[in-house]
């Protein structure tokens, strides 16, 4: 009996260490994460314009737009005049966090159906949010289970900032390359791939590996993909043609600047119309970011095996296919 | 007994983890008031270690600008990334969060202010360094657009082209060719590319240091020009200035003799071989700033207080001139040789934005000596 009753005890000696080590582990992770970006909707309490008690949990179950914006700083409220006029009809709250109110009211018409303005607590909500960390994050597009799904500043301004991450929250809409450049169709009978179409027919190799850019430099991921395609090429020219696309924002002078700043030599071309227009519809729709540092690669009859954009996270794999094929030649070599 | 020894364990669970709970809010601020005291600790000891040379030149404050009250009119720097200073003295600066380049007089009074975030000609996305060339054309370079935009001292566009890899400074020669200091990606890349005023790269010279990774900011430097046509490379995180012809020739290599410096740089070769080891480290600004004078050159620091050393151009030390300041972080300074002393214009960009001007602490000339 005795013995049960220590048993007991050092059982919740020990319960009661791992839950103190428990504990101190989350402390430090929450000190950790004090300086890094925030991923929950902060528990908060304010007053919003009118004098009206809100807090944090009155938003849960909805989509909300968060921002911070300095009534002095043009960009904060240009910011939030792109997301309201596109979205203020949409499935989505705005919480807006202001300094000077009367300032921000003169330049922005807004109606306060979906909308709560915040601009008693604007220091102690800077410290709950801790918006101006290095990134300067400005906005928070958190869903309705309360998780920030984006962050950003408003360096980027609307169209490459939150138009994508709303489409996503609000309309479920996704976006992906493959949609458009779809495996097992011949490039032959995609009307707006005909420039890519002639390229292949005018040569005679096994595979082709088609690239396409909206901007490129050599310390981003761009400037990987195009020291690695102009290495793949310098290897592989003889049965695989490599060919990197830039859309209509270059002329054939970029071209030559690309090529003499990267040192590469692989094949350059800029994008005929008919792929242009669709190239920029589609940045229109989306965002340029998804529509650049695409690969595909046709067989020699034209039909597209493969497809790799930023948004599949697939690199080192689609990297790896690209590898097999340079295999295939060499044991073809080899027999 | 037993029923007694549970609640009581019970009841100390409780307290312990609301103790801790409520522990844990004050705990990150006494950790952020730690490590703002650690930091002014690190200053003063700084300040203690290496106290100024008695033959150095202490600068007084002159004035400060953008003024305050300009803020009231939508007027004010966010965050600074570059000044330069134009064959009348006028001072122009670039911020990166504004996409804008603000023009100043020499006494700091406001004049106009150029571009607007885009992608045309004109418009910027995230302006960084740039250059003024003798005849006042600005060459404005853009991390956002990948571009060079060129600009005359009005803020009109004249050209632009594209760029496909970081630079890091540039000049324009005598003859037009642009020479600018790439990001070092391979052990094959030269210290500098001659780029021609279409932005395709003609030739590249200069050896970077030993390089042991991709993408390295180990070569990171800085490159100015004198009325000579000869370029000065300072390397941010080494002691060293070297001295190059037009025609890629090496003419000089200075070693800058300096405590600070030394120390800096001893830890930054050290940190080269961690980083290559794949540890993760940080290197020490060494040189902030470099600017040329007639006869020499000019080297800015800013911690632990603002030093500016002057240089004839054999690399010797002729004048040391300094300011204590509370940390700031300065990276651009701008000399200019007034008829009666020297006047620094040094921007800092953290914690606060503004431009200090200081002049030489008493110098009779200025106080009416003359």
């Amino acid at each position: 009996m005795k013995k049960t009753k220590h048993l007991q005890i050092i059982a919740g000696i020990l319960i009661f260490i791992v839950i103190i080590i428990f504990i101190n582990i989350r402390r430090k992770e929450g000190l950790y994460r004090s300086s890094m970006k925030l991923t929950k909707l902060p528990k908060f309490v304010s007053v919003d314009v009118n004098g009206m008690e809100v807090k944090s949990k009155d938003f849960m179950g909805v989509n909300l737009y968060v921002q911070f914006i300095d009534a002095n700083h043009e960009m904060d409220t240009e910011l939030f005049k792109d997301v309201y006029s596109k979205w203020k009809k949409e499935d989505i709250y705005f919480i807006l966090i202001i300094n000077e109110f009367e300032r921000f009211k003169s330049r922005v018409e807004i109606n306060t159906d979906n909308i709560v303005i915040l601009n008693k607590d604007f220091k102690k909500l800077e410290t709950k949010f801790n918006p101006y960390n290095i990134v300067g994050t400005h906005y928070y597009l958190i869903d309705n289970s309360g998780n920030v799904v984006t962050a950003g500043s408003n360096d980027s301004g609307y169209e490459n900032g939150p138009k994508v991450f709303l489409k996503r929250l609000v309309k479920n809409e996704h976006f992906s390359i493959s949609s458009f450049i779809k495996l097992n169709e011949n490039v032959k009978g995609v009307e707006w791939l005909n420039q890519i179409a002639e390229i292949a027919d005018a040569q005679n190799k096994d595979y082709y590996v088609i690239s396409m850019f909206t901007s490129i430099c050599s310390g981003c991921f761009s400037g990987e993909l195009v020291f690695f395609l102009n290495e793949f090429y310098n290897k592989n020219q003889n049965n695989i043609h490599v060919l990197c696309t830039l859309n209509d924002k270059f002329n054939d002078r970029d071209i030559t600047r690309l090529k003499s700043q990267l040192k590469i030599n692989l094949p350059v071309i800029i994008a005929n119309n008919k792929l242009s227009q669709k190239w920029n519809s589609l940045i229109k729709e989306f965002r340029e970011n998804d529509l650049t540092n695409i690969i595909f690669i046709l067989n020699k009859s034209g039909i597209i095996i493969k497809v790799y954009d930023e948004s599949c996270k697939c690199w080192s794999q689609f990297s790896r296919f690209l590898k097999s094929l340079e295999i295939q030649e060499i044991t073809c070599l080899m027999y | 007994m037993s029923n007694v020894l549970k609640i009581l364990m019970g009841l100390l669970l409780v307290f312990s983890i609301l103790f801790y709970a409520f522990q844990a809010e004050g705990t990150q601020k006494v950790s952020r008031a730690k490590g703002t005291q650690k930091s002014h600790d690190n200053w003063e000891k700084m300040l203690r270690d290496y106290p100024i040379p008695k033959d150095s030149i202490e600068l007084e404050l002159r004035f400060s600008f953008p003024k305050k009250d300009l803020e009231k009119k939508g007027i004010f720097l966010v965050n600074p990334r570059c000044m330069q200073r134009d064959s009348e003295g006028n001072i122009y600066v670039t911020d990166d969060r504004l996409h804008k380049v603000f023009k100043f007089d020499s006494s700091g009074n406001y004049l106009f202010q150029f571009g607007q975030r885009g992608q045309g000609p004109g418009d910027f996305i995230t302006p960084h360094k740039f250059f003024i060339t003798k005849e006042d054309i600005l060459i404005i370079g853009e991390t956002g657009n990948m571009r060079f935009q060129f600009f005359d001292k009005n803020g009109k566009y004249i050209k632009s082209f594209k760029i496909f890899k970081g630079y890091n400074s540039w000049v324009v020669g005598n003859n037009g060719l642009i020479f600018a200091l790439p990001v070092i990606r391979e052990e094959s890349d030269h210290l500098i590319e001659v780029l021609n005023q279409d932005g395709v790269v003609i030739s590249s010279f200069g050896e970077p240091f030993d390089f042991k990774y991709k993408n390295s900011i180990y070569n990171q430097a800085e490159i100015e020009i004198n009325h000579r046509g000869e370029l000065y490379v300072a390397f941010k995180f080494l002691p060293i200035v070297r001295k190059y012809s037009q025609n890629g020739e090496l003419l000089a290599n200075f070693i800058i003799n300096h405590p600070i410096m030394k120390e800096y740089g001893d830890y930054n070769r050290k940190n080269q071989s961690l980083l290559a080891k794949g540890k993760q480290v940080k290197y020490k600004f060494v040189i902030n700033s470099i600017k040329l004078s007639e006869t020499g050159f000019y080297l800015m620091r800013h911690f632990p207080r603002i030093e500016i050393l002057e240089f004839d151009n054999k690399g010797k030390r002729i004048a040391q001139y300094w300011r204590e300041v509370i940390p700031y972080l300065a990276e651009y300074f701008v000399v200019c040789n007034d008829i009666k002393e020297k006047i620094f214009y040094v921007l800092y960009f953290y914690p606060e934005v503004k431009i200090d001007v200081f002049g030489q602490k008493d110098n009779l000339m200025k106080k009416g000596g003359d």
